[in-house]
């Protein structure tokens, strides 16, 4: 039974491989590998595993050190910086500004000066396509045209970044909030969804809502950061 | 021993004047049956009858020869085909060898004996006559009355014939690929389209032109190397009929260069 | 001349002329002569292989031929196909072009079109034609991983016969809840995985049987296969830290025993085989772009 099973999954994996094998060009070993770590680090840092986010973001600089491509490691720095912004923390965007200079393209500058918040230094046209209708609501200081943009994005990461963006610089209401909620929650970034239920307490808080304040604080309890 | 190499040359050198003023010849025609002059009431009434003979009074015979020839031929082929394995190659065979070389080489031997001949015959008794002298004193053209009808009607009746005697084996094909592969008219038509190039077609069609071209041109060529003494036309007739021959070999040799450059 | 001679002439060439048209007709409306021919550029790493007039096949029918072909400004070869219009929506968006060239036979463009709600293809894209040259070769270039894939299943299978011999051991020697739970849930899963397996295997037939069934979709198999062993190599993860903990929590009770020093050598090398693999597959999964190292 146990070798009928096994032989089956021998000639399954053969058929993947030769089909798949034939088809692509190999991805060199430091980009795979580099990627797969820092889409670990998403995840573990989203969940709250920081521990383990920081161990994997260090292996995914290391990989990606091989290569020496300063435009790649940047782009990892910013991950890092842009993931904060999702858990709504703070953030350590420090080791991007010291390769800074060794970039020739200008797109990473301005997703720098989008995550920071700094809105004047963005030039729409080079931001990645996912956020211009974001960006665009959020100059105009729209808060519905935010939502709706928030709505459309595909990428579940991206629209929590845009949503901690749209939280910082105060452009936001309940919509933009359970929004960011609902695609943590979804996702389970459990980190993530309890500083948004966080933020939506506060806001209940603000407007004098109690009985719904308390009755988030509850659902924060229910679940509580710690294991 | 000179005698011999004598003997040799002078049959080439014959051989070559023969060729080149059979070459001469069609030139010559190619360019009056391009004059205007030439499509009047009367070479039109000509054409029509030398249709009548050539192609539609053998038309039964025609038909006939190539229903047996054609259901024969399929037969064997298909079965041939089915025994060795070459199923994949049907269309292929069909098309290349069925259509582009037996059907025209086919109906090309049976006009040659039946018109070929008649023509010659035809044109060596009006020499003997003094029939063709006469039309040239009343200034009569006799290329336009004699010669470029029977010519023209050389080729278009090889290319209908042709195409008929293509249809027929064809339409056998179709049964036997029936009979045979129990193939439906949908995979048929679909192997045989499959089959089919413009070039070979076109290849087809102007070989089936020279072919008509020059079975009617030798005949004519040679009743008029008649003299006035009657025995001279078989001997016109019998040569003819050899450079008809070995015209018919020479441009089946062509057409197939033609089609495997 | 008799009139009747004229019109048997003339109803001789009228049918002739009829029946041969009517023939050739209907053979070039079969060779697709009259409908509206769409050329399609194709794109290949090497032209090895391609001629002008080769077919492009779908399910066995010719839909296409190869018109030319020319070199690009960036060292591709551009195929330009012609696709007669009743035949284009066989070609989708979702469509693989697959070179095959036969031990024996005519080398042809075969086409595989799984998702027929895909859209159609459009003569602005230039999709990749694959090479397949033959399967000696690939089988050649499998080998290796085979047998990686042999000793992976081995290990698993030894993992799991130890573990379950081990079970109460460790539980009195390590007296802690925690890592024995571990170890359990590892067992359990090896179940689950199982059943997952089981899952995949019954697409095998299919995938045999049919090169071009969801293969890169997100449900596709080499994204599951992906998944599986991604699952493996995490229980094995957490089941090696449980074991980093047990000398700490029962000192030399346990180190003396040998085994989990045995168990812990057998899960190292899973976890490095299961790794290997792992590697191997994603940089064989043909979805390059999503490899790509992007900012968020």
């Amino acid at each position: 039974m146990m070798t009928g099973r096994i032989s089956k999954v021998i000639i399954f994996s053969a058929a993947v491989l030769i089909l798949t094998g034939c088809f692509s060009k190999a991805v060199p070993d430091w980009q795979s590998t580099g990627f797969s770590h820092l889409e670990s680090f998403k995840k573990e840092f989203l969940s709250g595993d920081d521990e383990r986010a920081s161990r994997s973001f260090e292996k995914a600089i290391v990989e990606i050190k091989k290569s020496g491509r300063v435009d790649i490691l940047a782009k990892a720095y910013l991950t890092r910086c842009a993931v904060a912004v999702a858990a709504l923390e703070k953030g350590e965007c420090g080791e991007y500004l010291q390769i800074r200079d060794l970039l020739q393209d200008r797109k990473e500058d301005t997703y720098y000066a989008f995550i920071t918040g700094n809105r004047g230094k963005v030039d729409e046209r080079l931001l990645p396509e996912g956020y211009r209708p974001f960006f665009h609501a959020l100059t105009v200081g729209s808060v519905a045209d935010i939502n709706k943009a928030l709505e459309a994005m595909e990428s579940p990461l991206s629209r929590v970044i845009a949503a901690g963006l749209s939280i910082k610089q105060g452009i936001f209401d309940e919509t933009t909030i359970i929004m960011a909620i609902d695609t943590a929650s979804y996702q389970g970034w459990k980190k993530t969804l309890v500083r948004y239920l966080e933020a939506l307490k506060a806001l209940y808080e603000r407007n004098g809502e109690k009985a719904r304040a308390e009755r988030v604080q509850e659902r924060i309890n229910a679940m509580s950061l710690k294991k | 021993m000179t005698g011999i190499v004598e003997s040799i040359g002078g049959g080439a050198i014959s051989a070559m004047s023969s060729f080149r003023s059979t070459i001469f010849a069609a030139a010559v025609t190619i360019f009056k049956a391009f004059n205007k002059e030439i499509c009047n009431s009367a070479s039109f009434s000509v054409l029509i009858s030398q249709i009548y003979f050539t192609a539609v009074e053998i038309l039964p015979m025609f038909i006939a020869i190539s229903v047996l020839l054609g259901t024969l031929v399929m037969g064997i082929l298909f079965q041939t085909i089915k025994e060795i394995g070459l199923d994949q190659h049907l269309g292929r065979i069909l098309v290349g060898f069925a259509v582009t070389e037996l059907s025209p080489f086919v109906t090309v031997l049976l006009l040659a004996l039946r018109s070929s001949s008649a023509i010659n015959t035809e044109i060596a008794v009006m020499k003997v006559n003094r029939e063709i002298d006469t039309l040239t004193a009343f200034r009569i053209d006799a290329d336009r009355y004699l010669f470029i009808p029977r010519i023209v009607n050389g080729m278009i009746s090889l290319v209908l014939l042709n195409g008929l005697f293509s249809i027929i084996l064809v339409t056998s094909g179709l049964i036997f690929s029936k009979l045979i592969f129990g193939m439906g008219l949908a995979t048929y038509s679909q192997i045989l389209a499959g089959s089919v190039h413009l070039s070979d077609s076109i290849i087809l069609v102007a070989k089936c032109l020279t072919f008509g071209f020059f079975i009617t041109l030798i005949p004519i060529l040679s009743g008029l190397r008649a003299t006035y003494d009657v025995t001279t036309i078989p001997v016109s007739v019998l040569h003819g009929m050899i450079r008809v021959f070995l015209a018919i070999i020479l441009i089946e040799v062509l057409s197939l260069v033609a089609r495997f450059i | 001349m008799p009139r009747n001679i004229e019109i048997k002439v003339g109803i001789f060439i009228i049918i002739s002329v009829l029946l041969i048209g009517a023939s050739v007709g209907y053979v070039a409306y079969k060779k697709d002569a009259f409908s509206k021919v769409y050329t399609f550029t194709f794109m290949s790493k090497s032209g090895d292989g391609f001629s002008e007039g080769m077919p492009l096949v779908f399910a066995g029918f010719k839909i296409g031929t190869v018109d030319t072909m020319a070199l690009s400004d960036k060292g591709t070869v551009l195929i330009k196909i012609n696709i007669p219009e009743r035949h284009i929506k066989w070609t989708r968006k979702s469509s693989i072009f697959i070179l095959e060239r036969p031990l024996i036979g005519q080398p042809r463009i075969v086409v595989y079109t799984d998702e027929m709600d895909s859209p159609v293809l459009s003569t602005d894209m230039a999709p990749e034609i694959f090479h397949v040259d033959s399967i000696d070769e690939a089988i050649h270039k499998v080998q290796p991983l085979l047998t990686k894939i042999d000793r992976i299943l081995d290990n698993v299978v030894t993992i799991s016969s130890k573990l379950s011999q081990k079970e109460t051991l460790m539980e009195m020697a390590v007296g802690d809840k925690e890592s024995v739970s571990s170890v359990n849930e590892f067992l359990q899963s090896i179940d689950t995985m199982g059943r997952r397996l089981d899952t995949i295997l019954s697409k095998v037939d299919t995938v045999i049987a049919r090169t071009d069934q969801g293969l890169y979709g997100s449900d596709g198999l080499v994204v599951l296969l992906r998944t599986v062993l991604t699952d493996i190599i995490g229980k094995l993860d957490r089941l090696n830290s449980v074991i980093d903990d047990i000398p700490t929590v029962t000192g030399q009770v346990v180190r003396s025993t040998g085994d989990l020093d045995n168990l812990r050598k057998d899960i190292d090398d899973t976890i490095h085989a299961v790794q290997e693999l792992l590697k191997d597959i994603d940089k064989m999964i043909p979805m390059k772009k999503e490899r790509e190292i992007n900012v968020p």
